[in-house]
């Protein structure tokens, strides 16, 4: 049961901007930015809690902490710094790449170093994505969103994401595909999306549908 | 000589009052958006900020008597993600 709850914990589930909901993005909040997340996460019958804490130390370097507690018990802690080390401008959009550093801790109290990167486009109507990560599993993410209307400032906003991620260790493989949703409102945001396994290897056979809701607002 | 050395900033481009409409990049989604929002409240004088995503243009209305440099305004939108392309009126 802990063991299920491993690759969720990796999950970056704080987003910045319109991120994807399982991968990750090279997105950072704005310099002495605060967010705080709750994510609900299940995968198969096991299920629990994570929170999220979140620091612009800069508008290009954030910090996250988080921690999560299975219903059943089980804990685990992450900690990353995300360093957004290119970025380009345009009306509306903005292009970047991350790096990503930092160790989780998971529930069966193996601690992994957490290395990544991530690019991404972001613009008014489409969102672009993609990342590699190392921890306990080697991943790989691409995700593309569109946001179907094109509301402004101060009005609820909705994202509508697919992602496909693909993760590998030793034998162990699967292919997910994982529609999504983003709504914001303003500087509260509520998210989640369901992992669907496509295609796995023998040794993954166990690998159920992963499932992320969350609640997250900025200040 | 306050009022000359104020009128010359004003016509050099480095001091703002009144009204002010900033041209800003990157400004894709609203949740974003909260912390340009947030910090420019944040400025002395600040009476209202107005932001639209898909013109790319963030207003700002100081108090009577207030005033703001662009280097000050070119500093917090930066902090906040975003690059202030152009302050298209004053």
């Amino acid at each position: 049961m802990k063991k299920a709850l491993t690759g969720l914990l990796i999950l970056p589930a704080l987003s910045l901007a319109h991120e994807p909901i399982f991968g990750l993005g090279p997105g950072t909040i704005f310099k002495g930015g605060v967010g705080i997340e709750a994510e609900y996460e299940r995968e198969g019958r096991a299920e629990g809690i994570a929170t999220e804490l979140l620091y612009g130390l800069t508008e290009d370097v954030s910090l996250t902490l988080r921690a999560f507690v299975g219903f059943r018990g089980a804990k685990g802690y992450a900690g990353r710094i995300k360093w957004r080390l290119w970025k380009r401008y345009a009306p509306g959009t903005v292009d970047a790449f991350a790096v990503i550093g930092g160790a989780v801790r998971t529930p069966e109290g193996k601690t992994y170093p957490l290395i990544a990167s991530a690019v991404g486009h972001e613009s008014r109507r489409w969102y672009f994505f993609a990342d590699i990560r190392s921890a306990d599993k080697f991943y790989a993410d691409g995700a593309m969103g569109i946001r179907p209307w094109l509301t402004e400032y101060l009005k609820p906003d909705l994202v509508l994401l697919t992602e496909l991620n693909y993760e590998l260790k030793d034998r162990y493989s699967a292919l997910f595909v994982s529609p999504a949703f983003f709504f914001t409102y303003r500087n509260i945001a509520i998210k989640g999306g369901v992992q669907f396994p496509v295609s796995k290897s023998e040794v993954a056979g166990d690998v159920e549908e992963r499932v992320a809701l969350s609640a997250e607002v900025h200040f | 000589m306050k009022a000359v050395i104020f009128a010359l900033l004003i016509w050099s481009g480095t001091i703002f009052s009144g009204e002010i409409i900033m041209r800003v990049d990157g400004l894709a989604c609203a949740f974003c958006a909260y912390g340009l929002e947030k910090k420019l409240k944040k400025l002395e004088g600040v009476e209202e900020v107005k932001i639209s995503l898909n013109e790319g243009r963030v207003w700002i209305r100081l108090k009577e008597g207030y005033s703001v440099d662009e280097q000050k305004l070119r500093k917090l939108v930066k902090e906040s993600g975003f690059v202030l392309r152009e302050i298209i009126k004053r």
